[in-house]
């Protein structure tokens, strides 16, 4: 036993726990703490596949500001703690439908034959992802340029507070 | 760090592990105690008064007093606290402040991991330490305390922008993440980053106090307005943790402007080069750790708007500014 | 090889739209809050009808790529982005009307404009490019601004109440696209959809089909989410209903027309070549023979859940909605029959058509509720008194939507129908033919209000002269259309070579 095996297991544990949690808690902010566990989880799992940058990336863009954001939100607005509980049959349905979905893809990965051969990356893998972006991917990322930039303008016109507004 | 994770987790090398963080954390615990008292006497000696001298030698062992003190006293949990979260916070914010010491190179021998992304690793774990910060202030359920940990979140979001944009100067130069690089390309071009990024370093100073939450920009805990801020509920070793993780970070920065922009072991001429490295770490990291407590008795604190408009609209635009002269001159001299 | 060395000329529609964006946004920055802002509409018409000009210069030619198939300039992509600007231009006329003075739920007129263009340039990026990333890029730009669109009237409730909804549908949509892209990623190791279709094609012998089929499937599920049909077409009603009038427009045509073309770009590319050697039937083409039934079933579901729930509706455009869903349907058809070169220019032809006739209904929608201040369709009671013109041309609109003879829209579901009977997919003809029929009633039911039913008031409705452009144009392209299919078909067959979407230059 490795300690790459137990350290996944371990990460998968809080990955999949994080999330559970998540849903089952009743308090917002327990629920954004949670969250934040799978997130950083899910970055040591990128690690263990060998992609240290994009496992950086995740814990800046995700722990760091997105958790934390959604924190924010959470404590400037007003809210009830116990959210109204759906109906019971619509319980039921969505969890046939996840346990259905759940079994398909459980079944299909594991009848799956897989290449059980391991590909080491041996370059620096953080320069070489830089050139890619910036010759073959250009366009893309020349792209989410304007979405993050619509992005922006939509959240600042939408949550600006008006002058003649009443609060 | 792969190649100690895919091998065999053996007693021997998991004792290595263990008992290298175990001198790591006496080490920093040993600076965090006499940080906390040199910085009492710089002030003390600044504001004309002598400072902790009655504990020990010189008052050498006031801090150990002072912490002695914190872990005697009785952990007081708030009745309208929310428990779980109030007990985990401290750990949430220290464990990070702990962990970013992992990539930073002392010498070129002495540094424990050789990280491809050393300094986005140090970037990206640092700003975890927040959720134990606004985490802590909303769980004290207490005005003061949520004011101080909003405060403390607002703060070191908006500067963590200008902190990571300001070191990009140096990693186009280097052309690498690692720190262990970016101090050997110090020594290829023969100057410190200090002065071929001197803007850069002037942005990544201040950003760094910032995030430090020190003086000028101690908001999070201004007590005039705030009692405390954030940590006002909290007492005995849950307080200490705060603190700890304070110190630890101011440990981690100085370091880490050392190696950025310091030139971190290296001597500043060739023929100096007889005293070892870590003799020039130590020197150069004292210094950024003086000027830190220089700042602290010299300015007064700021307003909130005033902080927030100079991170967005004077160090974030400076900064971008400092990308994109680095990166013209970059490309005119290759 | 350097980023230089490419032909960027072939991206000049792109970046004239971004360009325009960007000059759009920087005019309004730097004027005065209170001026009228109108005149960026007409700025950004001429931004629309520049790029028109060159897409239309460079249509009919060789296929050009960038950058390993990251943008690719070929004649499906063109015939899209044709449809794209002339619905956008049309749009924009409507905006200027929509955003006079009187109007004062719209306050940010200026990102209105330069919202659409952004989409736009999202929807041009879906037509026109052969790789997973960039095309699902282009997708996000086009959904997060028509998000922001959607929700623009601040302090309309159900205008708030719509954006949610569409934003989060939309975001879990994407959420299930992602995780089928990232499986055929996981089996191929490539973006690029050429490479993706010749190692599905090697996968699928080597025991990855039922992997392969779990891709298809949530990309199905999620890209179903853009043109609003079963499985997932539950937001489409409320978001027409709460989303600004022109906006419901450009979501009903517009944003439908692009997920079509990135549906039909992914799914013929990347699973065309899959052949299934092992069948006891000998061997075949999975898309074409297995796969297709499953878009049958959502086309079908789509067409009976549209045109049924269509008849409860007493709001306008939540008619219009649960329409679209089923007009959304009829253009799923030749996907399931696709056999041959026909396929195209039967999605397409129906689509213009479907342009000319929703922009022109929604632009007579917009004129009447505006004038009564309702959106329910007893508005248009005694419409025929009150402006004889206006009803005439609802009339037309309606008639097309519906399908019946000498309209356009009864040519494109007449060939969308043979198609279908001529492939022998009899049960999808038949559930075409009793669902257009059960559309009937409802479209009948509004024409019956215009003409027989008496107002509320009998004044003159006066018609701002941009909607009666727009709507001018609806009548002129339906009839026009409608009198000459062949025109219109002859020029798509000729001009366009829509195979060559299959070659890689």
């Amino acid at each position: 036993m490795s300690g790459e095996f137990i350290a996944f297991f371990i990460l998968s544990l809080f990955t999949i726990g994080g999330a559970v949690f998540m849903i089952s808690f009743t308090r917002v902010v327990h629920m954004v703490v949670s969250l934040a566990f799978t997130f950083l989880s899910i970055a040591g799992l990128y690690v263990l596949l060998e992609a240290e940058f994009v496992a950086v990336t995740q814990v800046i863009v995700y722990a760091g500001a997105v958790a934390i954001m959604m924190l924010f939100g959470i404590m400037l607005t007003p809210h009830r703690e116990q959210e109204e509980d759906a109906g019971r049959a619509q319980k039921v349905v969505a969890f046939i439908a996840v346990a259905a979905f759940f079994l398909i893809a459980f079944f299909i990965i594991q009848g799956t034959t897989w290449d059980p051969s391991v590909h080491h990356f041996t370059e620096d893998n953080t320069t070489m992802i830089g050139k890619t972006i910036f010759t073959q991917y250009v366009i893309p990322f020349e792209l989410v340029s304007v979405l993050l930039l619509v992005a922006l303008v939509g959240a600042i016109i939408l949550a600006k507070r008006e002058e003649n507004d009443s609060e | 760090m792969e190649q100690y994770l895919t091998q065999p987790l053996s007693l021997q090398t998991f004792i290595i592990f263990f008992a290298s963080a175990v001198a790591l954390l006496l080490l920093v615990l040993g600076f965090v105690t006499y940080a906390i008292y040199f910085e009492r006497k710089v002030i003390g000696w600044m504001q004309a008064r002598i400072g902790p001298n009655r504990v020990g030698p010189l008052g050498l062992l006031q801090t150990v007093a002072d912490v002695l003190k914190l872990l005697l006293k009785e952990d007081t949990i708030p009745k309208k606290a929310d428990k779980p979260l109030f007990l985990i916070a401290p750990i949430i914010a220290f464990v990070p402040s702990f962990a970013v010491l992992a990539v930073i190179p002392f010498t070129d021998k002495l540094h424990f991991a050789d990280l491809g992304v050393g300094l986005l690793y140090y970037l990206a774990i640092s700003s975890i330490s927040t959720i134990g910060v606004l985490v802590g202030g909303w769980a004290s359920n207490n005005k003061y305390a949520l004011i101080g940990g909003m405060r403390s979140a607002a703060q070191m979001i908006s500067y963590e922008i200008p902190l990571v944009m300001s070191v990009i100067g140096v990693i186009l130069i280097t052309g690498s993440l690692n720190l262990i690089d970016i101090v050997e390309r110090q020594r290829e071009i023969g100057m410190w980053f200090i002065i071929p990024q001197f803007l850069g370093f002037i942005i990544f100073l201040i950003a760094s106090i910032s995030e430090l939450n020190r003086t000028p920009f101690d908001l999070p805990e201004a007590e005039s307005e705030l009692v405390a801020g954030y940590h006002v509920e909290y007492s005995g070793f849950r307080f200490a943790f705060y603190m700890l993780a304070e110190y630890v970070y101011v440990f981690a920065m100085s370091a880490l402007t050392t190696v950025l922009f310091l030139g971190g072991w290296l001597p500043p001429f060739e023929f100096l080069s007889f005293i070892p490295g870590i003799v020039w770490f130590i020197l150069k990291f004292s210094a950024v750790v003086f000027f830190l407590f220089w700042v602290r008795a010299t300015m007064p604190r700021i307003r909130v708007d005033q902080l927030m408009s100079l991170g967005w609209k004077v160090l974030l635009p400076l900064a971008l500014v400092n990308i994109f002269i680095t990166a013209v001159v970059k490309e005119f001299i290759a | 090889m350097d980023i230089t060395a490419w032909n960027w000329e072939v991206m000049t529609p792109e970046f004239i739209i971004l360009g325009t964006a960007t000059i759009l946004s920087l005019i309004d920055l730097f004027m005065p809050d209170d001026r009228d802002r109108r005149f960026l509409g007409i700025l950004g018409l001429l931004g629309v009808i520049a790029a028109g000009f060159y897409v239309i210069k460079f249509a009919g030619a060789e296929p050009v790529q960038i950058m390993n198939d990251m943008f690719r300039l070929d004649s499906f992509g063109t015939a899209f982005k044709l449809i794209f600007l002339t619905g956008v231009a049309l749009l924009f006329i409507l905006s200027i009307q929509y955003l006079n003075r009187q109007n004062q739920e719209v306050q940010y007129r200026g990102e209105f404009f330069y919202l659409v263009l952004t989409a736009l340039l999202g929807m041009m990026i879906m037509a026109s490019s052969a790789d997973l990333i960039t095309l699902f890029v282009g997708l996000e730009v086009l959904s997060v601004s028509s998000y922001i669109l959607v929700g623009i009237r601040k302090k309309h409730l159900y205008s708030n109440e719509s954006a949610f909804k569409y934003v989060v549908s939309g975001a879990i949509a994407t959420a299930i696209t992602l995780y089928g892209m990232s499986f055929i990623y996981g089996i191929t190791g490539t973006t690029n959809l050429y490479d993706i279709a010749e190692r599905l094609a090697s996968a699928y012998q080597q025991g990855f089909s039922l992997m392969i089929y779990l891709g298809f499937f949530l990309m199905l599920v999620g890209l179903s989410f853009k043109i609003a049909v079963v499985p997932y077409h539950m937001w489409a009603p409320d978001v027409y209903q709460g989303a600004p009038t022109p906006v419901t427009a450009f979501l009903s045509v517009l944003s439908k027309a692009a997920g079509f073309a990135i549906i039909i770009r992914i799914f013929l590319s990347v699973f065309r070549s899959i052949v299934n050697y092992q069948s006891d039937a000998g061997s075949f083409y999975v898309l074409f023979q297995e796969l297709n039934l499953y878009i049958a079933i959502l086309a079908a579901a789509s067409m009976i859940i549209g045109n049924t729930l269509a008849l409860r509706q007493t709001n306008i455009k939540r008619l219009m909605a649960y329409s679209s869903i089923a007009q959304a349907g009829y253009i799923l058809v030749p996907l399931v029959t696709f056999w041959g070169i026909n396929f195209f220019s039967q999605t397409l032809f129906y689509l213009v058509a479907y342009l000319f006739m929703t922009l022109g209904a929604f632009a007579v929608i917009m004129v009447v509720t505006t004038d009564r201040g309702t959106e329910d369709i007893r508005s248009f009671a005694g419409l025929y008194h009150r402006s004889p013109f206006t009803a005439i041309a609802m009339t037309i609109f309606l008639l097309s939507l519906a399908g019946i003879p000498i309209t356009a829209g009864f040519f494109g579901k007449f060939y969308i129908f043979m198609s279908s009977v001529l492939y022998e997919n009899y049960w999808l003809a038949a559930v075409m033919m009793g669902t257009s029929i059960i559309s009937y009633i409802y479209y009948f039911g509004i024409i019956r209000q215009m003409y027989m039913r008496p107002g509320d008031t009998e004044a003159r409705l006066a018609v701002p002269l941009p909607a009666a452009f727009v709507i001018a144009v609806g009548v002129l392209g339906t009839v026009a259309v409608g009198l000459f299919p062949d025109l219109v078909l002859n020029y798509l067959n000729q001009n366009l070579q829509f195979t060559d979407m299959f070659a890689r230059p």
